[in-house]
């Protein structure tokens, strides 16, 4: 079960990019929190500390602010273009009795027995939406797939779920695969380039081949 | 046969800018570890498809190739030894426009070191900086 990462937050009276950016180089990290119809109060917190916690798969936070100490939830964390750096975190307030939607990892673990027939494991669902209690988020999805033979498939409804915790994706989405993978049959002889030319929506084909024509004739 | 578009509503484009970052397609979304490129730059279908044959010879038939980047930019040029003028030059090549960010293949079902080597096979095919990645779980 998730635990809760004690952060100490600061209100962040300078808002804008430029702001935000002076922060970022100070180590700080923007964030905001909002929910329960309450006021939305942007803040600052901790860079490492905040991205170690978020590194470990940390959903609930108890962020201490101006002598108030509020449980909020990670709602979304934005990531500068390479996905390298953390850029802003967004905190949404909750109750420990709350009901909240989640999305938690899924990991499959275990060799497939269908791979030393041949196949492959292909995992298609890495994240499942849950719903469940905030105490009782889990951490990570764990599934064994040794069992699963070739041309096995694993189905939503068939993972084990801990209790009070339920899945709000379809039952019969598709969760993992077990197949042999078909090998590529030789591409006939490339092409030249330009040889070949896609179709021109809206075009007749008699009006290409007159264009098509004419730049050959220019070049003579 | 290097990738094209089967259908286009004109044949020739202009070169265009190459501004910012990516903001699609960012993330490893369909395997497990990515190449992603540092700069951008045009690959053109060939490139792809050096890379696509460089990764299928060394997975042979282990784990997934993804590719996710497409061609849909048509590359015009003049032949040789003509004079300037007489219009723009007929199509030569097809290319895809990546921007610093943009993940163009992915790989899974292979751990990771089968992974990095043979996602630095297809980097040795690009023609801009790449760097391996893992696919991030959603906190939130």
């Amino acid at each position: 079960m998730a635990q809760t990462a004690q952060i100490t937050a600061k209100a962040r009276p300078e808002l804008g990019s430029r702001a935000n950016k002076r922060l970022r180089d100070s180590g700080m990290l923007p964030g905001v929190i909002y929910g329960h119809k309450e006021a939305v109060v942007p803040i600052t917190l901790p860079k490492k500390e905040v991205v170690n916690h978020l590194s470990h798969g940390a959903h609930l936070f108890e962020l201490a602010l101006d002598a108030k100490r509020e449980t909020v939830l990670v709602k979304e964390v934005q990531y500068d273009h390479l996905g390298l750096e953390v850029m802003h975190v967004d905190f949404a307030r909750v109750s420990l009795d709350e009901e909240v939607e989640i999305t938690v990892p899924l990991e499959l673990k275990g060799e497939p027995k269908g791979e030393k027939d041949g196949g492959v494991l292909q995992q298609i669902i890495n994240e499942l939406e849950l719903k469940c209690k905030v105490t009782d988020i889990p951490d990570v999805i764990r599934h064994d797939v040794s069992e699963m033979a070739l041309d096995d498939v694993l189905h939503i409804n068939q993972l084990k779920l801990p209790s009070g915790v339920t899945c709000l994706q379809d039952g019969d989405l598709i969760v993992a695969t077990v197949k042999e993978i078909q090998e590529e049959v030789a591409a006939a002889a490339p092409a030249e380039e330009g040889a070949a030319e896609p179709e021109v929506i809206g075009r007749k084909p008699e009006d290409e081949a007159a264009e098509g024509a004419a730049p050959e004739a220019e070049k003579k | 046969m290097p990738l094209m578009p089967k259908r286009v509503k004109f044949r020739k484009s202009q070169r265009g800018k190459m501004k910012g970052n990516a903001t699609r397609g960012n993330t490893v979304a369909f395997g497990e570890y990515g190449l992603q490129t540092t700069t951008a730059s045009w690959i053109t279908a060939r490139q792809i498809e050096a890379g696509r044959v460089a990764a299928s010879h060394f997975l042979r038939r282990e784990g997934r190739l993804f590719i996710r980047i497409f061609p849909h930019k048509p590359v015009s040029g003049k032949p040789l030894e003509t004079r300037m003028g007489k219009g723009k030059g007929e199509p030569e090549y097809w290319v895809a426009i990546v921007k610093p960010g943009t993940v163009m293949f992915e790989v899974t079902g292979v751990d990771e070191s089968t992974a990095k080597k043979c996602l630095a096979r297809i980097a040795h095919k690009m023609p801009v900086p790449c760097r391996f990645v893992h696919r991030r779980h959603a906190v939130a």
